[in-house]
């Protein structure tokens, strides 16, 4: 779906341990993480850098992160 | 924008009209900050807050200080920490929010710059707060159509 053409998740071992843990949780790799396969060294850089700044790993609370998250995205004008 | 109101309503305390008025507020805000000098957008967005529904005074100040860096980030001073230290936030929480803002820019310029559309699962969350429209002309935009390309509900004239 996006721009430039992707692996599979499971494309190479390095990608399938990257992407299990949604597949544990039932769903889709998150489109805007599934971009960065071709790049797996930043892909996984990037999810080591989002669980350390938000998803709990602020000192703010999961409402305060999503509070600023959407106000960036949606003055960002970024529908994502 | 849409995935992160997804996980917002997840964590909101207040109610799901406040939640939406919110949202919605956030995007019309940035539309009208767009039409002005980069500055003056700027504090339109930051006098704006004030009228964001649901939120508390930590909210209010925090906002404040994000929306500045996210809008204008060259007009960004010292000054600007006053009112979120005054709010009770410490170093800490600063630069928690410094960093939420730095790290989802970064995350909402590559899903704008390679066409990354919404997952599936956000999609309700997406029609809820824009309308089925919006939501079918992103869906185009990250196929690589134009939004008047889209698939044509209602037949017409065929090709």
């Amino acid at each position: 779906m996006p721009w430039i053409t992707l692996p599979d998740d499971e494309a190479t071992p390095q990608l399938a341990r990257l992407t299990r843990v949604y597949r544990q949780e039932g769903r889709e790799t998150p489109a805007v993480i599934g971009v960065m396969k071709p790049n797996p060294r930043a892909l996984r850089a990037v999810l080591q850098m989002n669980s350390a700044v938000t998803f709990g790993g602020s000192t703010l609370g999961r409402r305060r992160e999503e509070l600023i998250s959407t106000a960036v995205s949606a003055i960002n004008d970024c529908f994502y | 924008m849409v995935s992160h109101a997804a996980a917002l309503r997840e964590h909101w305390e207040g109610t799901p009209d406040d939640w939406r008025a919110l949202v919605r507020q956030l995007h019309e805000a940035g539309v009208e900050a767009g039409e002005l000098p980069l500055r003056t957008g700027a504090a339109h967005l930051i006098l704006e807050v004030d009228r964001l529904p649901g939120l508390d005074d930590v909210d209010r100040a925090l906002l404040r200080y994000a929306l500045r860096l996210a809008w204008a980030p060259g007009s960004v001073s010292a000054a600007d920490l006053a009112g979120p230290r005054e709010a009770g936030l410490n170093d800490r929480a600063l630069l928690d929010i410094a960093q939420i803002v730095a790290c989802f820019s970064y995350m909402n310029r590559l899903a704008d710059g390679m066409g990354v559309g919404l997952d599936p699962r956000s999609h309700g969350v997406a029609r809820d707060l824009f309308g089925a429209q919006a939501l079918a002309d992103h869906m185009a935009w990250a196929a690589g159509r134009s939004p008047s390309d889209a698939p044509d509900q209602g037949g017409g004239d065929g090709m």
